[in-house]
């Protein structure tokens, strides 16, 4: 593969990832922290609603 | 694709009753499964951050991407072994926890990262190239930087979500 197009290959997959799998993990992290709420207070959090 | 069924086989196996009847062995099998993380890890942290020029700056970027490739493949066997060891005591509650299905996504993807694009970029890293060939040849340093950093992220997702496990 062409240097100058390894670059363009890499910067786009790694822009991909970052964004891509942040998003997912992001997600995921805030409903997990949504559910630890949920089992240690008294009262149904809001973001309950969203899941 | 269901892949519950293997999870029930998995834990019906004589691997899952032998690692369920001896604690003590799960638990030095739980920190070998750390400490091939932290070794993985760790090797590819210290590459990383070299090609961020953050660590080792008086170290040749080449000198660091080979001594560590090493002992990144027996992290990465480590890991791996002691997993599915790890894995078979718990099958059932693995098969329907969504940070394990994220670890093993975070771990597939970079294991395939750090083969093809982490590999190809760094080895021809402008440092690498001045080294070894022409630096025509070089990729951009933004791009050595880009690589490296999602490198640390993949990672860094990678061992959260194990650690996370065990909180699910």
């Amino acid at each position: 593969m062409k240097t100058s197009t390894l670059g363009k290959v890499a910067a786009v997959f790694s822009i991909a990832i970052i964004i891509g799998w942040g998003v997912y993990w992001g997600v995921q992290v805030k409903d997990t922290m949504c559910l630890l709420e949920a089992a240690t207070s008294e009262e149904m959090p809001e973001c309950l609603e969203n899941l | 694709m269901n892949v519950v069924p293997f999870f029930e086989w998995l834990d019906a196996s004589w691997l899952a009753s032998f690692s369920k009847t001896y604690a003590g062995l799960f638990s030095m099998v739980q920190a070998v499964h750390i400490l091939s993380m932290v070794m993985l890890v760790g090797m590819i942290i210290l590459g990383d951050l070299r090609m961020l020029n953050i660590v080792l700056r008086g170290v040749p970027s080449d000198v660091i991407l080979r001594n560590t490739k090493k002992w990144i493949y027996i992290g990465l066997v480590g890991i791996i072994l002691s997993g599915i060891y790890e894995s078979s005591a718990i099958a059932m509650k693995l098969a329907y926890n969504s940070f394990f299905w994220a670890k093993m996504a975070g771990l597939a993807m970079g294991i395939v990262f750090m083969l093809s694009l982490r590999s190809a970029v760094y080895s021809r890293a402008p440092e690498v190239i001045a080294s070894t060939g022409p630096k025509t040849d070089a990729v951009e340093p933004w791009v050595v930087k880009l690589v490296a950093l999602t490198s640390l992220f993949i990672w860094f997702s990678v061992a959260a979500n194990g650690r996370w496990i065990g909180f699910s």
